[in-house]
């Protein structure tokens, strides 16, 4: 175990509750088991895997959202699954960025409302303060994410998907987190708009000195990274013994 | 952004729920408003029927019927009392004023009223008003035996004006078998409106009864007061009398001097409503009961809706806690979501309740008779209040959990 690792999972054991398994009947009984993974900073990694193979699942997991039945999660020296969740959702708050298949922003906020979403979480003393500081750096990064001012006021609702993606990505990078996690973020996107947003994600995460863990089942995405992992060669899901 | 705003921005994202929730709401705090404005205001409006009269004396019959038949002309008088009381009443030296009142016959079912002038000069209602004539006179009341003076709803209701001519039939029933066809009564005045039982009466003179029922007929002889000379025309019984008395102080012992006669009572109006409101009191809670019935559904239909878009807000949901946003404030978000909704009924029902007792109360006090106030709005007790927005707060509690329980495993995937 290297002490300057981002993020270090050991021996982690996930298995679907009953509430769970009604609203992804696809993954029945089964247990995710992974035994190792870390995360050195400034990162890329890449996490190839097929649909329902529980990659998503442990991207929650990373994020502190599900925990774990047992194993160690470690962010920033604290294991995860040890936190009260309150912890966990300010750690979440201040470390993470997270960047979903679609469906990243609330539609009825304009889009620098949703970009400055986050910070409302990332409670500190001097969060009103602060607030010129973040506004400031949401116009800096929905310009690096290509996203001209004549949309920052109008409502997330009325941009295209590749737009909403864009400005979701600027939310991530927002409030300067560690690692960002990113769920199949470009399935929703044709292929030259898929490559575009990958680079850009790429290149201001280098840029800001920010890890990257991305899941996707499609292979191609995965020449960017640094760093590209199977997800069965990292753990397996398994059904349970009867 | 904090909560609030969010909230906001949120709920106007969805109108239509919204607006539906909004308005079921704020219809069954109408519904109990409006109950409990009623409850306060109906007691009062009945006791404005009457005023000023100390004493209802009457002869067989418990307090509560003596009330409803000699104010409420509802029901029958037991007995009569004898005419002789009310000229012993009348010179009673702790008397202010004697008004005697014959009741039993009608006019096309509204109930006919025997008196004398006094009870134009002395008759109180509401807050102490004299009645008052709209048409016409009642300088001869008193020295014609065929006249007869409308309240205003008989009037309206059946299109007599000043000089029209009428006949009373015996009995309460709208359809009597036996007409009185021997009197012809004419109009001579025409009340204003009251907004109390007065409206509904035809008033005759005592003698004028009397006249219907001995069989006289003014048909061959004319209406001239000579011809009542070949007729004793003297009333020797009468249903009811309304006194009032110079001294509060002496209305006990009158009461005792005139209980005294077997078979005779005489009641304070107030004693009696107070017995009519114990009876009522129990239709009144059922309606209350009613409205907070009524009340619970429109709470659970907003926990229904609530529900309902929680399953389409997953996904928001979903990107809060994603954000770093705990459960606990999702919960909250829910809560908030649920009390202003709940508060915002309550302010618009308030509001329209007011408007409406301030704005209309002068037309429905006159069209039906019940006394509204404005002031009542002030009245509500806060206990009902509280009451709503707590039960208010209680159902948006279970959404809010709801929330809460859910969002804990609200998964990043889950938005795919």
């Amino acid at each position: 175990m290297s002490g300057s690792a981002l993020l270090e999972v050991e021996a982690i054991r996930y298995r679907w509750s009953k509430r769970l398994r009604s609203q992804d009947s696809e993954h029945g009984e089964w247990t995710l088991t992974i035994p190792e993974f870390s995360l050195q900073p400034a990162e890329t990694v890449f996490i190839h895997g097929g649909s329902g193979s529980g990659k998503s699942t442990f991207l929650n997991i990373l994020a502190g959202i599900l925990r774990p039945q047992s194993g160690t999660v470690r962010v920033a020296g604290q294991d995860l699954t040890q936190l009260p969740q309150r912890r966990m959702d300010r750690l979440r708050a201040h470390y993470m960025g997270i960047i979903f298949q679609q469906f990243n922003l609330l539609p009825y906020l304009t889009v620098m409302d949703n970009v400055l979403l986050g910070t409302y979480f990332q409670s500190s003393p001097s969060r009103r303060t602060r607030r010129e500081a973040d506004q400031r750096q949401a116009k800096v990064l929905l310009e690096a994410c290509k996203l001209p001012d004549q949309y920052w006021q109008r409502p997330a609702g009325e941009l295209s998907v590749g737009q909403q993606q864009r400005v979701a990505a600027a939310r991530a990078l927002l409030g300067k987190p560690k690692i960002i996690l990113a769920d199949e973020p470009t399935s929703a996107l044709d292929t030259p708009l898929r490559d575009g947003f990958i680079k850009m994600m790429l290149d201001l995460s280098v840029h800001h000195d920010i890890a990257v863990i991305m899941v996707s089942h499609d292979l191609q995405l995965g020449s960017h990274f640094t760093k590209m992992i199977s997800f069965d060669d990292l753990g397996s899901s398994t059904p349970p013994t009867p | 952004m904090n909560m609030c705003t969010l909230t906001i921005k949120s709920v106007l994202h969805r109108p239509l729920s919204f607006v539906l929730t909004l308005a079921v709401l704020f219809l069954s705090f109408m519904l109990l408003i409006s109950v409990n404005t009623l409850q306060r205001s109906v007691p009062l409006s009945f006791e404005k029927a009457i005023s000023g009269t100390d004493l209802i004396v009457g002869a067989g019959t418990g307090p509560v019927s003596l009330l409803l038949y000699a104010v409420f002309r509802i029901g029958y008088p037991g007995a009569n009392i004898s005419y002789t009381l009310y000229e012993e009443m009348k010179t009673h030296p702790h008397v202010k004023w004697a008004i005697p009142i014959s009741l039993g016959d009608s006019h096309r079912g509204y109930p006919v009223l025997a008196t004398t002038e006094d009870y134009f000069a002395h008759f109180e209602y509401g807050d102490g008003r004299k009645l008052t004539i709209k048409d016409g006179h009642r300088h001869d009341f008193s020295e014609r035996v065929d006249t007869v003076i409308l309240g205003a709803t008989v009037a309206h209701e059946l299109g007599y004006s000043l000089g029209s001519r009428l006949t009373i039939s015996h009995g309460m029933d709208e359809v009597s078998f036996e007409e009185h066809e021997n009197v012809l009564f004419e109009v001579t005045g025409i009340l204003d409106k009251t907004g109390t039982p007065v409206d509904r009466s035809l008033h005759i003179t005592l003698e004028g009864l009397e006249a219907v029922h001995v069989g006289w007929t003014n048909l061959e002889d004319g209406p001239t007061a000579a011809s009542t000379t070949e007729v004793d025309l003297h009333p020797t019984a009468i249903s009811t009398l309304l006194l009032a008395v110079h001294s509060k102080l002496n209305i006990f012992s009158l009461q005792q001097n005139i209980t005294a006669h077997p078979g005779y009572s005489a009641i304070l109006p107030g004693v009696a409503f107070s017995e009519l409101w114990q009876i009522l009191e129990v239709a009144e809670r059922i309606l209350k009961a009613l409205a907070y019935l009524v009340i619970i559904c429109s709470l659970v239909g907003m926990v229904c809706t609530m529900m309902m878009s929680l399953m389409l807000r997953r996904k928001e949901l979903a990107i809060i806690r994603a954000l770093g946003g705990g459960p606990w404030f999702i919960g909250r978000l829910m809560a908030v979501e649920a009390m202003s909704l709940v508060i915002l009924a309550m302010a618009l029902a308030w509001l329209v309740s007011a408007t409406v007792l301030y704005g209309c109360s002068d037309l429905i006090s006159k069209e039906w008779g019940v006394y509204l106030s404005g002031d009542i709005i002030w009245q509500l007790d806060c206990g009902v209040i509280l009451a709503l927005l707590s039960m208010g707060l209680v159902a948006g509690l279970i959404p809010a959990y709801l929330a809460y329980r859910r969002s804990i495993t609200a998964t990043i995937s889950m938005t795919g």
